[in-house]
């Protein structure tokens, strides 16, 4: 099992996941804000998921982190692989009240790059088209459509990411 | 770190993602009834995922068990969120069935608990239906109990870990 890194940006803190980050996640599950991931989930599913998120650090060497702003913890970002998943998969969400700040862009460039780092071959987002908020994202952390990739699901965007792409 | 436990005759070590082809086997089987089963592959994943990640999220979960160098298996501690308490559980491939190997890890395990959390008792969480199950429980010197069970027909068997380790 790989020890998940803690990771420093300008100014957001990437820290490993504990239990205590399930209530908010569960809640974020619960809510319309899961729809783009299959939601809403209920407490038995969205534990499920996350643990599932922190067991890619068991079985891959990289998985998912959570993001912490000023001490609080703002959403989480993960790279997912395993068998449901083409390719290895950069994926982000920010709970309610945190967006808009750039938080996605600035803890999804820095988990890339780590992961870039680690040795990753490719990377990639599988995004839903209705999820405008998740594709600008991807666009301005220098991801783009990759229209020959498999997709997760079929309809799915596929946005390729590069190393150290710039903004 | 998950550690890696030895017995006479059994290595129990970290899953690794070559182990899930045995899941989704057994889950794909009616072998699978008692746990919920039949799944297809992608529920299946989701299964095999969600309790390794339990390792680096409460510092116990699965080990995979091998025998003469082979996979046989999986026992370990289980904890989903409807769980009421940790649970000690087990699988083995048809392959391994009748030859003690889920016993003698599910031992190594509860002595393990015993050791790591100084846990006084560890329960397995059974379907009524699951008679073999059941009887390997008693067998390891569990008793049946009333405390909560995972779903409320659960057989709950309950393992006095005070005398291990």
């Amino acid at each position: 099992m790989t020890l998940p890194p803690t990771l420093a940006t300008a100014r957001l803190t990437l820290r490993p996941m504990e239990p205590g980050d399930f209530p908010a996640y569960a809640a974020l599950m619960a809510s319309g804000r899961s729809a783009f991931m299959g939601g809403p989930f209920d407490t038995r599913a969205a534990w499920g998921l996350f643990c599932h998120d922190a067991a890619g650090w068991a079985l891959f060497g990289f998985g998912a982190l959570m993001v912490e702003a000023g001490g609080t913890t703002v959403g989480q970002v993960g790279i997912n692989h395993g068998p449901l998943f083409p390719e290895p998969e950069l994926g982000w969400m920010l709970y309610d009240g945190h967006e808009g700040q750039g938080y996605a862009t600035e803890a999804g460039r820095a988990l890339r790059d780590w992961g870039f780092g680690q040795g990753l071959p490719t990377l990639v987002s599988y995004m839903d088209p209705a999820n405008r908020a998740s594709a600008a994202v991807a666009e301005r952390m220098g991801a783009r459509l990759d229209p020959a990739a498999v997709p997760q699901d079929p309809g799915d965007l596929v946005y390729r990411h590069a190393p150290g792409t710039a903004a | 770190m998950i550690p890696t436990l030895s017995t006479a005759r059994l290595t129990l070590r970290a899953p690794r993602l070559a182990d899930f082809e045995h899941r989704a086997a057994f889950y794909a089987s009616d072998r699978s009834v008692w746990e919920d089963g039949p799944l297809d592959r992608a529920q299946a994943w989701r299964v095999f995922a969600s309790d390794v990640g339990q390792w680096p999220l409460m510092g116990y979960g699965p080990f995979s068990v091998d025998h003469r160098g082979g996979y046989v298996g999986e026992v370990g501690i289980y904890h989903a969120a409807d769980f009421p308490e940790p649970e000690l559980g087990w699988f083995v491939t048809p392959e391994a069935e009748g030859k003690g190997i889920a016993a003698e890890a599910a031992r190594a395990v509860m002595v393990w608990a015993r050791a790591n959390f100084g846990w006084e008792q560890l329960v397995n969480y059974i379907d009524p239906g699951n008679a073999r199950s059941i009887a390997l429980g008693l067998r390891l010197g569990g008793r049946i109990c009333d405390r909560p069970g995972a779903c409320p027909t659960d057989v709950v068997i309950e393992h006095d870990l005070r005398g291990l380790a």
